[in-house]
């Protein structure tokens, strides 16, 4: 630790009194029966311009950390101990009129979900305003001005124009920046951004990341974001606090941590990530069990039962919170040493792919679906919405085709299609060469235990009022496959396979974890011996840890079972872990396809391109080295698309051509590379991915 | 080592695989009790449901059993002692035509209490099954059935209580049926909204999926998700159909005389409102209160235990 920076830092902090300073924080809260120890000890500072990343798994304690700063508890919390001092004001001994006064005035904050952030039935220029009004003693007509000032520091164009929409009128992106602005009205010390980007595609969270770190240097704004995604933190923060069960466990610089972190859990964390064996294809590693039950917190290291290298007096011992010489904090009994890290998986050059050997199971041709949009029953169709617009591809047996793309375009539909959810508008999808629009009856019965669907939403697609047992055993019951006895054995067995204990059968789906429920989605999946399993977001709702855990368990059985899998996911890394050969979607086109580590490293469709760039990986290095945004705007309306290429309205290449014709999809590099450009970008390596 | 195929034969060939020591995936909490079991627990942990359950139980002990121990002539007038106050040997006093006034209680709790419960029973099975076909079948079906909804609520209720029951002579077979065919179109429209957003769910859509058939996602995943709401619905309609009965009674077109209901019994003491009479009007007026209160009591701590996200813990 002798980088002269940190000690630059450590000095720095000790002269100057931090903006936030937040000093053995505990924050219950109360349940029917129990108490959660949300928060318990929590110390942590904010300088002034400096932006403080809090990362953890959902549960941790972190939101409820940054809730905890302005008192903003959810019903039952309370924060219990400690002190929370923001620019020289105790926090916790201010009244209501002190408190209403620092928050929006001291600290502004972003939610996570912009949808339901705005209200509905207000212009955004008076929602700004309202901001304005309640902290300064300013006119109406002045509150307008500011919104109209802090929407265009926000990058809304012609902010003075929109002061009168209403949230409808915006897209998901522009919600988040109108948000952003009501934080920024009264011009805060500090900034409170909860997940700020997670309920966004990964081409918008990239601009609106981009806009905090912008806000932060020109308005010298300290800002606290809190986060799940590593990515994320790693390009914007400059120091990082890593929470576990409700404990800040390691501070630190955050090239210091991602370069040498000391807590086993963040180690193990960063080992977890799908992107790290994405090239060399072997099992990730995972992180067993759960994290612990906050109402009876476990003695000792709170992440000894789950760590690799916990030793006896790591269950015996509370770890505290440890300083060392340069500022790197940890709370860890046996800390990695940094002579003896475990190797990350260096960047070995991709093996080409499985050979394609085998015949193909699933073809699409010239799949289309068009919603008609009506305004009644019987009303006639005002238009339509173009979901997928010819769209053919072809998988074989045995090898895995990822579907990427924002939301919007057509991915998910495209995999309803595939597997009879949905009925094409024209266009076939033919299983083992028989046409899924022709077989009816007991072909149609038949053919549906070849392909299953593993839905996004475990909780949703999990009828509540059944028991995991009956929930297993219906695809049997309805296929009329053996006697009962048998089928009570083979839900046994499919509970062995995905990993679940057998008293599993007994219990209800709300009684399980998230990753939990995931696994009994894809046991019900698998109940009927399916070739083709569609798997829609499989992973999106679940945490890094047991995300991990459900890769794996998807890898291990395709080979075990023969599977062919169709995952459709918004995140390329996880697409580029699991497949053998990636379907990038654009606006309801097929735009590349081709070998995966080919489509990765040598994208030929300019959309590819900057969605490969865009992806925020939890390398400081590479981060910080991207230059700007690489895709700008927001996907255009699908009741509309623009003409030609689709993709020519945000596209940097862009010619006269583009809106005249559309482009063909064209096989241009071996292993069947195929894009739909007129002018791809012929190849070359993309330049973070050689780093 | 893999499973093999399912046979032609539909039967299940042995995958050759053990029982595995350790599930990657942990282990599951809870303790596995039935979901009648919780949704009991929920119900009863709240305290005002019990209090509910408690007072319909004393009130129907009163209404049907009471009148076996304390016997009172409710067919014959006997003007001679009408209006007298409480004594020893009138409990609660007599009404104007010389009824003892908690036999009548009694006897007009029983036609009040049956004419609710029957009511709603009917209402909510009725409309329950009208609106799970419009919501299921959907489409055109579903636009014409309920614009027969829309067509008779646009109807004044009143007016069209007031109207049947000048047509035919109330009793309480009659009142039954009246009520009901003004409460079933609450449930036909909440259960068609509930049918509507279950028949999407993504669990009847996997059913869908397996092959399964109309009538298997119907009876396997929607009645299911739907019996909480149906439930519900008929506790609150009791209450409902025994106030509706109590204001037609007080409009003196209720059940006629010498039967009676409560509302009837509330009719006949605002004759003698200023004349001190108060045994005439608070038993009937506190009955009323108390019973429709209990069945709201009731519904609340029903919702909360069909509420399968409430008996987590």
């Amino acid at each position: 630790m002798t980088e002269p920076w940190s000690q630059g830092l450590s000095l720095a902090s000790s002269a100057v009194p931090p903006l936030l300073e937040i000093k053995g924080l505990r924050t219950d809260i109360a349940l029917k029966r129990s108490t959660v120890h949300a928060v318990d000890g929590v110390d942590l500072k904010v300088n002034a311009g400096e932006m403080l990343g809090i990362v953890g798994e959902s549960g941790c304690g972190k939101t409820m950390t940054a809730l905890s700063v302005i008192r903003l508890l959810p019903p039952g919390g309370r924060v219990v101990g400690g002190s929370v001092t923001l620019d020289g004001v105790d926090i916790l001994g201010l009244d209501d009129a002190g408190l209403r006064q620092v928050r929006g005035e001291s600290v502004g904050m972003i939610f996570q979900d912009p949808l339901t952030s705005l209200n509905p039935s207000m212009t955004i220029g008076k929602q700004i305003a309202e901001a304005v009004v309640l902290h300064r003693n300013v006119s109406r007509a002045a509150a307008r001005r500011r919104a109209a000032e802090v929407l265009d520091l926000v990058g809304i164009a012609q902010a003075a124009r929109r002061l009168d929409d209403y949230p409808h009128q915006f897209s998901g992106g522009m919600r988040q920046r109108v948000m952003i602005a009501i934080a920024l009205a009264c011009d805060p010390k500090l900034l409170i951004a909860d997940e700020p980007t997670t309920a966004l595609d990964v081409t918008i969270q990239a601009q609106i990341l981009e806009l905090i770190d912008r806000l932060r240097r020109e308005l010298g704004m300290a800002v606290m974001l809190v986060t799940h995604d590593l990515g994320v933190i790693a390009g914007r923060a400059d120091r990082v606090a890593v929470m576990y069960a409700g404990r800040v466990v390691e501070q630190t610089d955050a090239m210091q941590l991602f370069d040498a972190p000391r807590h086993r859990y963040t180690e193990a964390l960063f080992s977890a990530l799908p992107e790290k064996a994405a090239e060399s294809r072997d099992p990730l590693y995972t992180i067993p069990g759960l994290p612990p039950d906050l109402t009876q917190p476990p003695t000792g290291c709170r992440f000894a039962p789950r760590c690799r290298f916990a030793q006896d007096d790591c269950l015996r011992y509370d770890p505290p919170l440890i300083r060392e010489p340069g500022g790197h904090e940890h709370a860890c009994l046996h800390p990695v040493d940094p002579l003896h890290r475990l190797p990350t998986p260096t960047r070995v050059e991709a093996v080409s792919g499985r050979p394609r050997d085998r015949k193909v199971l699933l073809s699409v041709e010239h799949l289309v679906k068009e919603f008609p949009l009506r305004s009644h029953l019987f009303g006639r169709a005002s238009g339509s919405v173009s979901a997928v617009a010819d769209v053919s591809f072809e998988v074989h047996q045995g090898e895995t085709l990822g579907l990427v793309g924002e939301s919007g375009c057509g991915k998910t539909t495209t995999g309803r299609l595939v597997v009879g959810l949905d009925k094409p508008t024209s266009g076939l999808v033919r299983v083992d060469g028989q046409d899924l629009g022709e077989v009816s009856g007991s072909g149609l019965r038949r053919i549906r235990r070849d392909i299953s669907f593993m839905f996004q939403d475990s909780f949703a697609s999990l009828n509540p009022r059944m028991k995991v047992g009956s929930i297993l055993r219906e695809p049997l019951v309805i296929q009329r496959v053996g006697t009962r006895a048998e089928q009570q054995q083979r839900v046994l067995e499919l509970l062995d396979v995905v990993g679940l204990p057998r008293t599993a059968v007994e219990r209800f789906p709300h009684e399980f974890s998230g990753g939990q429920r995931q696994r009994i989605g894809m046991a019900r999946a698998l109940s009927l011996r399916p070739r083709l399993v569609v798997a829609d977001e499989p992973v999106s709702a679940l945490d890094v840890s047991i995300q991990a855990q459900i890769l794996n368990t998807m890898r291990e059985l395709q080979t075990r079972l023969d599977l062919t899998y169709i995952v459709i996911s918004h995140d390329l890394s996880v697409i580029r872990y699991l497949a053998d050969r990636i379907g990038v979607m654009y606006l309801g086109k097929l735009v590349e396809e081709g070998p995966a580590h080919e489509v990765y490293a040598h994208p030929l469709h300019p959309y590819t391109h900057g969605l490969i760039a865009t992806i925020p990986e939890a390398d400081p290095h590479l981060e910080r080295a991207k230059e700007s945004v690489p895709l700008r705007g927001e996907l255009p309306s699908a009741v509309a698309p623009p003409s030609g290429c689709r993709f020519r309205t945000r596209c940097p290449l862009a010619q006269a051509v583009c809106a005249e014709q559309e482009p063909p999809l064209v096989e241009l590099a071996p292993g069947g590379h195929k894009v739909a450009c007129h002018f791809p970008l012929g190849g070359q390596p993309m330049a973070d991915s050689t780093a | 080592m893999s499973i093999r195929p399912y046979s032609d034969d539909g039967t299940i060939p042995d995958t050759g695989l053990g029982p595995v020591e350790a599930p990657e995936g942990g282990e599951v909490q809870g303790e596995g009790r039935s979901s009648f079991r919780r949704g009991l627990e929920v119900f009863a942990e709240n305290r005002l449901a019990v209090i509910g359950i408690g007072i319909v139980v004393l009130f129907l002990l009163f209404c049907f059993v009471g009148p076996l121990l304390y016997h009172t002539d409710q067919t014959t007038t006997n003007l001679a002692v009408s209006n007298e106050p409480p004594s020893s040997q009138h409990w609660l006093g007599t009404d104007p035509t010389g009824y003892d006034e908690l036999g009548r209680l009694m006897y007009g709790g029983q036609a009040s209490l049956e004419v609710g419960i029957a009511a709603a029973v009917l209402a909510t099975v009725f409309g329950t099954l009208y609106g799970a076909v419009s919501g299921y079948v959907g489409g055109a079906v579903d636009a014409f059935l309920m614009r027969i909804v829309d067509g008779v609520l646009a109807v004044p209720a009143l007016f069209l209580l007031l109207v049947l029951s000048t047509i035919y002579s109330p009793g309480t077979g009659v009142m039954i049926l009246l009520i009901a065919a003004l409460s079933w179109l609450g449930a036909a429209r909440l259960i068609r909204g509930e049918a509507l957003s279950l028949r999407v769910r993504e669990y009847v859509q996997a059913a869908r999926l397996m092959g399964g058939s109309n009538t298997r996602a119907i009876v396997r995943h929607i009645a299911p998700n739907a019996i909480g709401t149906v439930v519900v619905f008929a506790s609150f309609t009791v209450a409902d159909s025994i106030i509706t009965l109590s204001f037609l009674g007080y409009l003196g077109l209720g059940i006629q005389p010498p039967h009676t209901d409560w509302g009837g019994m509330l009719s006949t003491a605002t004759n003698y409102i200023n004349s001190g009479y108060w045994w005439l009007l608070y038993p009937p007026g506190i009955a009323i209160i108390l019973v429709a209160i209990a069945f709201n009591f009731m519904g609340d701590a029903l919702r909360d235990s069909f509420e399968v996200r409430l008996q987590r813990r």
